[in-house]
């Protein structure tokens, strides 16, 4: 049985461009997922960057999967 | 996916009333609408209610734009405007209700026979139902020109609007914005504010530590100087028992000792109980609680425990004063019951002044100095007999004892220290003052080696370090995800742009088969292999297949609605477009000139094999008198203010009088 596409409204090279974005950041693979789902969710209408706790809540899904380390961090 | 434009209709606008049907069969459209239109007629009006028809873009219309778009004739309270659409072959439609009252406009859309009343366009459509690309589909016909124009933008706009890589640069923006969100009301923000709340929390954490440690050595040396100091005193005592004549008297002065120490510990309890009591202490505080206690009401009672002892007692034979409760005594008692109650409140009134009541009574406390003389009277005495033992004590020392003298040297020693190391640790274990806690609160601190204030100045320096931590933490990741999105765009374009390109020659080795054109790549726009080689006509042909070529990536297939596609050049030219468009898009809907007739219409019937129809539109008006006079007698439709005519006969007849000599190339 073939996974289900997650990105339907993406053009796959965008998805594509995203993954490897993520990639070459050094960050977990895992942070394009919930780039990609938010990606997708404006692209069909599904959302709207002005609803703030709409964008609030992708970005913190975002945030979990990005490194909480940054310079001079000793968490 | 496929979309297709089936008609429209508009109603009260600045354009003429107007209904378009481009499927008058029923059928499917046309490959090739062509719309005969003077200038005048209202063809932005008509052009921006599309966009805006399927963008949805109109509910954030300002009332200017609104009232830009009403009737000129006036009167007009409302309007509306209707678009038809086919989305793979299923019909959709778009209304605006413009109400120029409010200057509002507000959205319908009907799908698959369900209604609904606002802008919902199907899922699988809704992506490319944006301004960036609408602006594909609905266009004035310099753009497709403008893709291959090296001073403008245009490609790479069109392949952002397709793929909407500009939802990246979107994103980006909102990612950065909820960052100055989150920290609009942080002080600091950058690492060197963060080196300097750490360096603070290291400071502090480092002071606490060697407060708690000087305050574990102390303890530790005053469990060793009791134990020392005890050991002495017992020592002091045996050699003072050796001597017989001195025993009594060491015995008798240890037992006053005792009781001495009783005397003072009584003498301190009674004189702290007396300062517990200000009204005791300083007659001022007397004064204003007996002020206090006059201007309470007099004679009161709460009226919910008190009415019924009335009651009860106007029943009574004999009244409480033991004299016999008459019939009038009983009115009086009944009648005067009221005078004597009050709200609930009173019962706690009372009980202040019973209390106030109570320490007037026992006068200023003259006992409270006498206790306070009793105390020092019991510590002078205490300390004579201290004093007795030391001189007993002398006394030996004298009669050759040297090891009572070196035990009460040490004994002195021992104790000034035991007094010096408790004032240090009295300093270090106290408790803050609601002063110092405040000052700590706002880093206000002086200095000092108090434990507790550390540890609130740790708290709040501990705070701060968080608060700046998690704004750096959220300023990488922000920094982390929009370097991310810029590099998948980036990524995006050039992939995108690869396949575009390749597909795009692949499709022209057939449109403009032997004319050798072929793209080499497109920056911000289109570039040829052999651009010297490529016509005006051509390079049209190249942007409408490069919209298309992007199009039908995911095989889609979408209309272009297009203004004045060929006004722009000569005969010529005119018929090279006009045999390349139909070859490259499903449906072309051009809104033309007459002068744009010649090459131009021939070639597209030919092209499109008359798969073509032809309308003709103006205002009905005195200034169209002469294109009112030529109306055939079939295929017309007449609305409040316009004109719609169907068929090539009145199509290729009719002449608008309009100077185009500055347009012709």
């Amino acid at each position: 049985m073939a996974a289900r596409n997650l990105t339907p409204n993406l053009d796959p090279l965008l998805v594509e461009a995203i993954r490897e974005a993520v990639a070459e950041s050094g960050e977990s693979e895992k942070v394009a997922v919930p780039v990609l789902a938010w990606l997708n969710e404006l692209s069909r209408g599904g959302t709207e960057l002005s609803n703030k706790a709409e964008r609030k809540r992708h970005f913190d899904l975002i945030k979990r999967k990005l490194s909480r380390r940054y310079d001079g961090d000793d968490a | 996916m496929k979309l297709e434009f089936r008609g429209w209709k508009s109603r009260g606008l600045r354009s003429p009333d107007m209904e378009i049907d481009l499927c008058p069969d029923g059928r499917t459209a046309p490959r090739v609408t062509l719309i005969q239109m003077p200038n005048g007629t209202g063809k932005t009006t008509t052009k921006t209610c599309m966009q805006a028809a399927l963008t949805g873009e109109a509910m954030q219309w300002s009332e200017e734009q609104v009232a830009a778009l009403a009737s000129s004739t006036g009167g007009l309270q409302s309007g509306e405007f209707e678009l038809r659409l086919g989305f793979d072959d299923r019909p959709l439609t778009f209304t605006m209700n413009f109400d120029f009252l409010t200057n509002t406009v507000s959205y319908g859309t009907t799908f698959n026979r369900g209604r609904n009343d606002k802008y919902a366009p199907p899922p699988a459509l809704r992506r490319f139902l944006n301004p960036h690309f609408t602006r594909l589909l609905v266009f004035d016909g310099e753009l497709p020109g403008a893709l291959l124009d090296s001073t403008k933008t245009d490609a790479q706009e069109a392949m952002d609007a397709f793929f909407q890589l500009y939802l990246l640069d979107d994103l980006s923006a909102a990612v950065g914005d909820m960052w100055h969100e989150a920290t609009k009301n942080v002080t600091a923000k950058q690492q060197k504010g963060e080196a300097r709340r750490r360096n603070e929390v290291v400071q502090i954490s480092n002071k606490l530590e060697g407060l708690q440690r000087v305050e574990q050595k102390i303890h530790k040396r005053l469990v060793v100087l009791d134990a020392s100091l005890a050991s002495i005193r017992e020592e002091i005592g045996a050699r003072l028992d050796l001597t017989e004549q001195l025993r009594g008297d060491k015995e008798e002065l240890v037992g006053e000792l005792g009781q001495a120490d009783l005397r003072l510990e009584r003498a301190q309890q009674s004189l702290l109980a007396g300062i517990r009591e200000p009204a005791l202490l300083n007659s001022t505080f007397l004064l204003e609680l007996v002020e206090l206690r006059d201007n309470l009401e007099r004679l009161k009672l709460p009226e919910t425990t008190s009415r019924q002892f009335f009651e009860e007692l106007a029943e009574e034979d004999v009244c409480i004063c033991d004299r016999e409760m008459t019939p009038a005594a009983r009115s009086a008692v009944e009648a005067r019951a009221e005078t004597f109650l009050a709200h609930d409140v009173v019962g706690k009134l009372n009980v202040l002044k019973h209390a106030v009541k109570v320490i007037v009574e026992r006068e200023v406390d003259s006992t409270l100095e006498g206790r306070a003389q009793e105390v020092r009277e019991t510590i002078h005495a205490r300390d004579g007999l201290k004093s007795a033992q030391e001189a007993l004590i002398a006394t030996l020392a004298a009669q050759g004892d040297v090891r009572l003298g070196e035990l009460q040297a040490e004994q002195i020693k021992q104790k000034k220290e035991q007094m010096g190391l408790a004032v240090t640790r009295d300093e270090l274990v106290r408790k803050p003052t609601t002063e110092e806690r405040e000052r700590a609160r706002k880093g206000q601190l002086g200095d000092h080696d108090c434990i507790a204030l550390c540890e609130l100045s740790l708290k709040r320096a501990k705070h701060n370090l968080a608060e700046i931590s998690d704004t750096l933490r959220l300023k990488h990741q922000t920094e982390t995800l929009q370097a991310i999105l810029a590099r998948a765009k980036e990524l995006a374009r050039e992939r995108l742009t690869e396949h575009v390109i390749e597909e795009m020659n692949t499709n022209l080795d057939v449109l403009l088969a032997g004319h050798n054109i072929r793209v080499a790549g497109v920056g911000s726009s289109l570039l040829l292999d052999q651009q010297a080689g490529a016509s005006l006509g051509q390079t049209l042909a190249l942007g409408y297949s490069f919209l298309t070529t992007l199009f039908g990536r995911g095989q889609h297939e979408f209309p272009f609605i297009v203004d004045a596609p060929v006004t722009a050049l000569d005969t010529r030219v005119s018929r090279e477009v006009g045999r390349l468009i139909p070859k490259v898009c499903h449906q072309f809907v051009a809104f033309i000139l007459d002068r744009e007739r010649p090459g131009f219409v021939d070639s597209l019937a030919h092209s499109s094999n008359n798969d073509i129809q032809y309308l003709t539109a103006f205002e009905d008006s005195p200034r169209n008198k002469e294109l009112i006079d030529l109306l055939p007698e079939a295929g017309v439709v007449r609305t409040r203010n316009g004109i719609v005519v169907a068929g090539l006969d009145y199509f290729n007849k009719v002449d608008f009088h309009e100077d185009n000599s500055s347009n012709s190339i």
